[in-house]
């Protein structure tokens, strides 16, 4: 008879034990293995966020480090000034998923009047009362500035901005503007540079709504939200040519969307690579997006971590007691065996085989129990970690567009699956169990005199 | 001689771990097909020298051969595996097991064929029918377990056969009926036999008795 078979019958005869340790097992297998499935869902809800939101990098120039470092009075030098030329070599980077920039410009319209909420208070210099200067925004792709992307601007009619108008005259008008001045999708404006010079006409290919109100006293065209147009950021350099930089544009910042936010420092050395100084301007990272979306599931994954290794080590040490304490129970046995001749790996083998067949049931009965209890647990602790996130900001009217990532609700729900890899991470760690608990009593087996238990010892 | 106890003695810890010698410088040679008897009182050895014997322990001092070679250099476990069985006082059966089961654990163990109907036999010429035989040994009374025990031993077809206090347990007829057996285990298939016993029948009917007293053989 086999020690496979004598492990059958052992397991047979004693149906009690054989019950306890089953059960024993099948919650510690179920907790670990709802503790991977959360674990993993959290991992892949994570990459998922990734994938989405990335990383938001921005490049900008810093006027503080530029003149400390430079020490030039008044001038800039070229590599002290941030270009597109260089900001789209950066941008062909592998880690980079997409990116834009942008330059805050002016321009005086010819053939358009500027929106005007107030009339001028009486005493207003000429000057100021007579500026009709209009804030412009010469960009890359007009749906990656952070107003588009978070839905503070809403596109109305047409098209947006993109890369493939760099060399098209065309204008993205607020529907003020567009009210005031007659003007659709279509239609063409005659917008001059800061200076009134370079007159060029330009197409509207979009309307779009700033919910921004305009001012309740008097401003400058400036300040009125219902004014910005938005134009390719080479149409600026056909305007104004002084903005033109090593054959591209002057830019004031470049963003750039990671893939994986821990690519940052390869990010940094390939800026530096693309010539751009980073002692001049600044790189920052902004991946606060990408935290508010996976830091609930973040939480729930370590607390799913804590659980595997908690409910492992613990379970573990009680099924390690228990099996110590009958395996006590059963010195005889073991004794009768050696005495009767039975190799001591075969005993140890008996043991682990009796205490796996338990396991592997448990598994199973785990699987089943795990993949119906596991995604309620797991909405539980998502909820509960989404309900202590605070809640976003409000925007403020008249923020600058390219100021802060814009607020996502957090991932409030996981997708639980079960996969092989999943109940192998299981039989790994309850074949870790199973070892270890059948280890230690084994070291008093083999230790074990036949004589010390089967005969009196005259 | 397939079996040679050569200046054993053995000792155990006693108080403050003095040793406590209980078998002092003994000598024997037990030749196959020898139906030995050891007798003693209570205290003597006797069971020391039968667990030297059966390879349940090393000797403190001495050297015991099987057909003249160290147990040690053969293996204790490999010796009992292959050349020596034993049978206990008190059985010292698998209590989760039949009768037939236990049989058939130790014919696996030291590699006997035969299977169930070799067990069977053992079982049946020791006194216990097929029907018995299916039983869980907990069922069984304490004489058939004794059989069951001395059956175990008996089919694992070894050269030396030892036992302790077989007889102890059972009534006088099938007493007999068992020292048949090792009589005509020591005698028709050369087993050596070893009979630790406080029964003088038994010795009587032995082909030698032994008598250990305070450690010693006399």
């Amino acid at each position: 008879m086999s020690f496979v078979k004598r492990a059958g019958l052992s397991l047979l005869a004693r149906r009690g034990r054989t019950l306890i340790l089953l059960a024993l097992f099948a919650v510690i297998c179920t907790l670990v293995l709802g503790g991977f499935l959360v674990q993993r869902a959290a991992e892949s809800a994570a990459e998922g966020a990734k994938q989405r939101v990335g990383t938001e990098a921005t490049l900008q120039w810093d006027m503080e480090k530029a003149f400390a470092k430079g020490g030039f009075g008044g001038t800039l030098p070229d590599n002290a000034r941030l270009g597109s030329a260089a900001a789209d070599r950066l941008g062909r980077s592998e880690l980079v998923t997409s990116h834009n920039y942008t330059l805050e410009s002016g321009t005086v319209p010819v053939s358009a009047k500027p929106v005007a909420g107030v009339a001028p208070p009486a005493g207003l210099p000429a000057e100021m009362r007579e500026d009709r200067m209009l804030p412009l925004l010469g960009v890359r792709d007009s749906t990656r500035l952070r107003d588009f992307r978070d839905g503070h601007f809403t596109l109305l009619s047409g098209r947006g901005i993109g890369a493939e108008d760099r060399d098209r005259d065309a204008v993205l008008v607020e529907e003020r503007f567009a009210a005031t001045n007659a003007l659709s999708v279509g239609s063409r404006v005659t917008l001059g540079s800061a200076e009134g010079k370079n007159p060029r006409e330009f197409e509207v290919v979009g309307v779009y709504r700033d919910p921004a109100r305009s001012p309740e006293t008097w401003a400058a065209p400036q300040m009125e939200p219902g004014n910005k147009l938005i134009v390719p950021l080479d149409a600026i350099g056909r305007l104004d040519p002084s903005e033109r930089l090593d054959g591209g544009m002057r830019i004031n910042e470049a963003t750039y969307l990671l893939r994986d936010p821990s690519t940052l420092d390869r990010f940094r050395k390939q800026a530096e690579a693309a010539g751009l100084d980073l002692d001049v301007f600044k790189l920052d990272v902004n991946d606060k997006q990408y935290r508010q979306l996976v830091g609930p599931i973040q939480n729930v994954a370590a607390f799913a971590t804590g659980t595997v290794w908690l409910v492992g080590l613990a379970g573990a040490a009680v099924i390690g007691l228990l099996i110590a304490l009958w395996t006590r129970e059963r010195r005889r046995e073991l004794g009768v065996l050696l005495a009767v001749g039975e190799r001591r790996w075969r005993l140890v083998a008996q043991q682990i085989v009796e205490v796996s067949v338990v396991a592997v049931l448990a598994l199973g009965a785990a699987a089943a129990a795990a993949q119906a209890i596991a995604p309620g647990v797991a909405d539980a602790l998502v909820s509960r970690e989404v309900a202590d996130v605070p809640p976003p900001v409000p925007q403020q009217p008249g923020r600058a567009t390219t100021e802060q990532a814009p607020a996502v609700a957090p991932i409030d729900r996981l997708n639980i699956d079960l996969r092989t890899r999943d109940l192998r991470n299981v039989a790994l760690v309850g074949l870790a169990i199973v070892l270890a608990t059948v280890v230690v009593p084994t070291g008093r087996i083999v230790r074990m005199q036949p004589r010390a238990i089967l005969t009196k010892g005259e | 001689m397939v079996l040679e106890i050569d200046t054993v003695s053995h000792s155990y810890p006693g108080r403050r771990n003095k040793p406590r010698w209980v078998l002092k410088k003994a000598s024997h040679t037990f030749e196959a097909g020898t139906f030995t008897s050891i007798l003693g009182p209570s205290g003597s050895g006797k069971t020391t020298l039968l667990s030297l014997a059966s390879g349940l322990d090393t000797p403190s001092e001495g050297t015991i051969r099987y057909r003249g070679e160290d147990l040690r250099g053969i293996g204790l476990s490999r010796y009992r595996r292959r050349h020596a069985a034993t049978v206990f006082q008190s059985y010292n059966l698998l209590t989760y097991m039949t009768a037939i089961q236990n049989v058939r654990t130790a014919m696996d163990i030291t590699g006997i064929r035969g299977g169930r109907k070799h067990a069977l036999e053992w079982l049946e010429r020791v006194g216990i029918p097929a029907d018995e035989a299916r039983r869980n040994v907990l069922q069984l009374s304490g004489g058939q377990q004794q059989r069951v025990a001395i059956a175990r031993a008996l089919a694992c077809d070894v050269d030396i056969l030892l036992a302790d206090e077989p007889t102890g347990n059972l009534d006088t007829e099938t007493a007999d009926q068992i020292i048949d057996i090792f009589r005509e285990l020591a005698h028709e298939r050369g087993t050596c036999v070893i009979v630790v016993t406080h029964s003088h029948h038994l010795a009587r009917r032995s082909d030698r008795a032994l008598t250990l007293s305070k450690g010693r053989i006399v």
